[in-house]
């Protein structure tokens, strides 16, 4: 057997059609039980019996009428569903032709009423039309190639890249982008930019404890930030004091000594500011 | 109450009656009356009957006197008695009544003769000036007022009450009664804002959950219980509305409509675009700023209560936002907000009266709480005051007296219990957008659109990781939602849902086989209905009540031809003998038959009897020749081999079974019935390839396969594994979605202890840089977890600051919240 197109086709069947041809078959079918059920005039009991005429008609007519209101269903369902499925064409279109026109914006910065206005004759109530752009907005977020690759710089040098890991991670990366998406933090101030969450959701792949300690005291993560600006001191005598190792120490004993740690913390962009922001959005469940 | 008290009260009140025949009955007062007999259990009625059926009857009846009466008891539940039926005109003239009441009703008589129609507040006056009647004390508990205080009130009400024509005169019956008029000095002043005639206009905000943005209302609602005031602008309309007007807020929809707030107008009213997004662009729409006193999520006055209250409906109902309230109408809103206020700040105290009590009961489920003993024999109050000599002399032995002007009244300090409905911590099953608490929609949002997208590739297994009660279920229930909402805006078909609680089939002999059983019934359900027929599910996988429902079904296949057969032969069979019998009757009219017999003596005689050869004269004559055709032949040679004839039947019964019974087993079958032997016959790829089949059918419309486990970590030790076993090995098929829900922490618990010896041993590498404290002991079970599960959502547990705003939200919910199981 085929398998089954996974989510891109959809249902294929044209609704007059299909009204058409399920109401040749019920006719005909109930024909069909008409005929076999007449069989029973055959038995000597029952010949010319009233009760075979009532079932006849009973139960072909019974037949007939159900499958009608059945055939009906389903070409209203269908009907509704191709008409969802122009819907979300025209949405897509327009979504395209914004794009196109500022090719700079972000997608979550573009509004349900532009897109309305773009649809200018698209039959489309309110609430269907505010699902599909939303439904848009999502996939084209994850889509974006652009995140993928910032995020994947990221993995290469602090991570080590097995095609497990990496994948684990942008599913992560994307579910944490949604939702800062619908939480709004990726056009309120301050703004969460994609570069923003990678770089903190790696921290918490690569540095779990130290990533929990920030969740609990998001300040932290300035400090950490503004230390790390200077380099490790060199081995002298007596030995310098080292303020990011301090920190570390306080926050994430088992980092200490990490200089992979001081040179992430150290990248741009900086996370201290949106800390906050992503550690209420759920940064925890990345630990 | 001292013994021979009572039976002082018993003698006096024996043979005492009301005869109310001479005057007219408002229909609320008959109905009240009806419900005060009902609540007296037969006995004389007292005051506290007359005024809890004043309280009862204020529910269902529009009595403006009534409701005033019932808004003293805030802490009442409403809606929870019957009222009685509407008393009858026979029974008026022959109500008993204890002596105190009926001396309340002979003075009462003198007032009642200008206007022979009784209202509801002559019903509740004449109750609450029964002097002596200790029911009176009850009331006034459950008021939380003393005595005095509440006929001061009720006082104030029915003078000033413009509404009621000033029918009677009030003061003269208070002194009628020996009780002193508040403020004798001079006129009753009513309360101010009775009195105060309106300068400014007031209008009807609207908000509609359905068209705003999930959760924006809910923010609104906090920042104004943190901060206890809020200024919010809002669409206004073009109604005249200005600055310095006052609003009230209407919530719209379908589920918990009614009055939410009430403020003021703080800006003047300016233009912008509309609200609305969707609206085209040149729309748009008057805004103002608006000065919150009160602003809650859930009604204060329910939509019912406010048009039952003000007997106003379309107003209420109107979606679009700044309509103006007409200025009666107004005022009577603001009595009744003031009231609902009122009562809402009061909600956590309830009183002790037995109506109460009852309320309290019913309202936690129909248990009874251990209840209170009555209040009038057992609640300690202080010391009131010893009668007053001046009082009449019917009245000389109640317990209570009103004080002279300015004597401090007796305080009730008995403390009220608090409100007794409990919460049940059922997921949310629906309606998220209202109940959502946590925003847990975000998440659901971001899960259903990574599962719903095109590219997510399949199959695919992830788990949604959170302690016991963080709402995983709520999450799941969201999420599907989702799944099948989604595809159907684009006009795909929605996702297939399929639910296992690992838990609730903790008992079923394998774990594995209870959950592929639940797939495949699933996926049958979705399957065409000429797949169905043709590929039906095995037999083994079906609930034994369809199994049931299928032996019947297919018992009827194979009797009901089997009948028609034998009763095609019989009557065929019966023809072939008509015919033989009428041709008899033609040619040998009388049949002779011989009978000899032998008698002791070994003698012997013969006798010869005559009868008609006929045949039944019942069935159809034949009218043409017969001539015996192959079946025919057949049939009459089977004619005396009935024992064959049977067999046949029997056999054809047997192979119809049979074949039925081949039909419906399968390698799944066998899977379902016996993992072991399939195991050890290697059927379990042919169960899995069977299964993926009925998935492929189910699925024939492009859409997925999602499965929800919820509850692994609950089963028994290391059964949770053999879920995650039977996932890994049968649900691997493109279309499949599995989410695991659950503390995954313990499935690795389990997973670690499950393969403890290779654990000891072996620590595979996770890939990454794995830490002292990462290599925990469970690091192995974690592995293992990552092995089947290709990404966990770790469900945020919600700040401290949201916990406490949901508490606060559960204590003003009228009703738990929730939704199907726990």
């Amino acid at each position: 057997m085929a398998e089954p197109k996974q989510n891109a086709a959809p249902d294929p069947r044209n609704p007059y059609w299909q009204l058409f041809s399920l109401i040749i078959s019920i006719v005909v079918l109930s024909a069909v039980w008409f005929y076999l059920i007449g069989l029973l005039d055959y038995i000597e009991l029952l010949r010319d019996s009233s009760i075979v005429k009532v079932l006849q008609y009973g139960i072909a007519g019974l037949f007939l009428a159900l499958g009608t209101y059945g055939a009906f269903l389903q070409f209203f369902e269908l009907r509704a569903a191709a008409q969802a499925r122009q819907a979300n064409q025209k949405v897509a279109e327009a979504f395209n032709q914004i794009k196109n026109r500022t090719p700079d914006k972000n997608v979550a910065e573009i509004s349900t009423r532009e897109v309305a206005a773009s649809l200018k004759d698209a039959k489309i109530g309110d609430e269907q039309l505010g699902r599909l752009v939303e439904q848009r907005k999502q996939q084209l977020l994850i889509d974006d190639e652009y995140f993928r690759e910032e995020l994947s710089s990221l993995i290469v040098d602090y991570l080590q890249p097995l095609p497990r890991n990496t994948k684990r991670l942008l599913n992560r990366f994307r579910v944490n982008l949604l939702i800062a998406h619908s939480r709004g933090l990726l056009i309120s101030e301050p703004k969460v930019t994609a570069q923003q969450i990678g770089k903190w959701l790696v921290l918490m792949e690569r540095w779990p404890q130290l990533g929990r300690s920030l969740s609990a005291a998001p300040e932290k993560m300035k400090v950490l930030e503004e230390q790390a600006v200077h380099p490790a001191p060199t081995k002298s005598s007596p030995p310098q004091p080292d303020p990011f190792m301090e920190s570390i120490t306080a926050l994430a004993p088992p980092y200490l000594g990490d200089e992979d740690l001081r040179k992430f913390i150290h990248s741009q962009p900086g996370v201290a500011v949106v800390v906050p922001r992503l550690v209420h959005y759920g940064a925890a469940e990345l630990a | 109450m001292a013994k021979g008290e009572e039976e002082e009260q018993k003698e006096v009140s024996q043979g005492l009656f009301f005869d109310l025949s001479q005057f007219d009955l408002e229909v609320h007062v008959r109905e009240a009356l009806g419900t005060a007999l009902l609540l007296s259990e037969g006995n004389p009625l007292n005051a506290g009957h007359l005024l809890n059926s004043a309280i009862i009857a204020s529910y269902k009846t529009s009595s403006s006197a009534f409701s005033k009466w019932a808004s003293f008891f805030p802490g009442l539940g409403r809606n929870y008695f019957s009222t009685g039926k509407p008393i009858s005109r026979s029974e008026i003239n022959s109500l008993p009544v204890n002596s105190f009441l009926a001396a309340s009703f002979e003075t009462a008589k003198a007032f009642f003769r200008e206007n022979v129609e009784i209202w509801g507040r002559d019903y509740i006056t004449l109750a609450l000036l029964a002097i002596g009647d200790v029911s009176l004390n009850e009331i006034a508990f459950a008021a939380n007022l003393s005595l005095q205080s509440l006929r001061d009130e009720w006082f104030r009400f029915v003078s000033s009450d413009k509404t009621s024509g000033n029918h009677r005169p009030w003061a003269q019956w208070w002194r009628a009664q020996g009780l002193q008029v508040p403020d004798e000095s001079g006129d009753v002043s009513p309360p101010a804002d009775l009195e105060e005639e309106r300068q400014s206009a007031t209008y009807l905000l609207t908000w509609n959950p359905k068209r705003h943005p999930a959760g924006y209302l809910s923010k609104k609602v906090a920042q104004f219980e943190e901060q206890g005031e809020l200024i919010m602008r809002w669409s206004v309309g073009d109604h005249g509305i200005k600055r310095g007007d006052r609003v009230f807020f209407m919530r719209h929809g379908d589920s918990q409509p009614g009055l939410i707030g009430a403020g003021d107008i703080a800006s003047d009213i300016v233009k912008g675009p509309h609200w609305d997004e969707t609206k085209p662009a040149n729309w748009v729409s008057y805004y103002a700023e608006v000065r919150w006193e009160v602003l809650q999520e859930l009604p204060l006055i329910p939509l019912p209560e406010l048009v039952q209250q003000t007997g106003e409906e379309k107003l209420w109902t109107e979606t679009g936002s700044g309509l103006p309230i007409p200025q009666k109408l107004a005022q009577k809103l603001e009595i009744l907000w003031k009231e609902s206020s009122l009562s809402n700040a009061q909600k956590n105290l309830s009183s002790s009266t037995s109506v109460n009590q009852a309320a309290a009961a019913v309202a936690v489920g129909g248990s009874i709480t251990p209840q209170r003993p009555e209040f009038s024999h057992t609640v300690e109050l202080p010391e009131v005051a010893p009668p007053q000599s001046q009082q009449p002399a019917a009245t000389s032995s109640e317990q209570e007296q009103p004080k002279p002007t300015g004597a401090p009244e007796p305080a009730i300090t008995a403390p009220r219990p608090p409100d007794a409905w409990m919460l049940s911590d059922r997921p949310l099953e629906d309606r998220f957008a209202e109940q959502d608490r946590f925003q847990f929609r975000d998440y659901a949002s971001a899960l259903a659109t990574i599962l719903d997208h095109e590219k997510t590739e399949t199959p695919f297994t992830m788990a949604i990781n959170a302690p016991w009660g963080a709402g995983k279920t709520t999450l799941a229930n969201m999420i599907a939602e989702q799944l099948q909402q989604r595809p159907k805006d684009r006009g795909h078909a929605p996702h297939i849902i399929c639910w296992f609680n690992a838990w609730m089939h903790d008992d079923a002999p394998n774990l594995a086989t209870a959950f592929v059983s639940e797939v495949g019934r699933t996926a049958d359900l979705h399957r065409t209905g000429f797949r169905r027929i043709v590929n039906p599910l095995p037999s083994a996988l079906l609930e034994p009540s369809s199994r049931n429902w299928r032996r019947i079904i297919l018992g009827t296949l194979i009797l009901l031809p089997t009948i028609l057969v034998w009763l095609w032969v019989g009557s065929h069979l019966q023809r072939v003998e008509q015919y033989k019998k009428y041709e008899a009757s033609k040619s040998e009219p009388y049949q002779i038959t011989t009978t000899v017999t032998k008698d002791a003596l070994g003698k012997t005689t013969s006798s010869e009897a005559k009868t008609q050869n006929k045949f039944d004269p019942k069935l159809p004559v034949p009218t043409e020749p017969f001539v015996p055709n192959k079946v025919d032949r057949f049939l009459e040679n089977f004619q005396s081999r009935m024992i064959l004839l049977g067999a046949f039947f029997t056999a054809l019964a047997g192979l119809l079974g049979l074949l039925a019974k081949v039909f419906t087993s399968t390698p799944l079958g066998g899977f379902v019935q016996s993992p072991d032997k399939a195991a050890e016959a290697g059927a379990i790829q042919s169960a899995e390839k069977q299964l993926k089949k009925l998935i492929s059918q189910a699925t024939w419309r492009g859409n997925r396969f999602v499965v929800f486990v919820d509850d692994i970590e609950r089963c028994k030790l290391l059964r949770s594994i053999d879920v995650l076993d039977a996932v890994n090995q049968l649900m691997d098929h493109k279309g499949v979605v599995v989410v695991l829900l659950g503390d995954m922490s313990a499935v690795a618990a389990a997973a670690q202890l499950k393969y403890k010896d290779l654990a000891e041993i072996f620590v595979p590498s996770a890939g990454i840089a794995l830490t002292a404290s990462d290599r925990g002991k469970e690091a192995f079970g974690r592995l293992y977890l990552q092995k089947i599960v290709q990404f966990q959502f770790d469900l945020p547990i919600p700040p401290t600051t949201k916990i406490r705003e949901y508490l606060k939200q559960l204590a003003a919910t009228p009703q738990p919240e929730g939704g199907r199981n726990g």
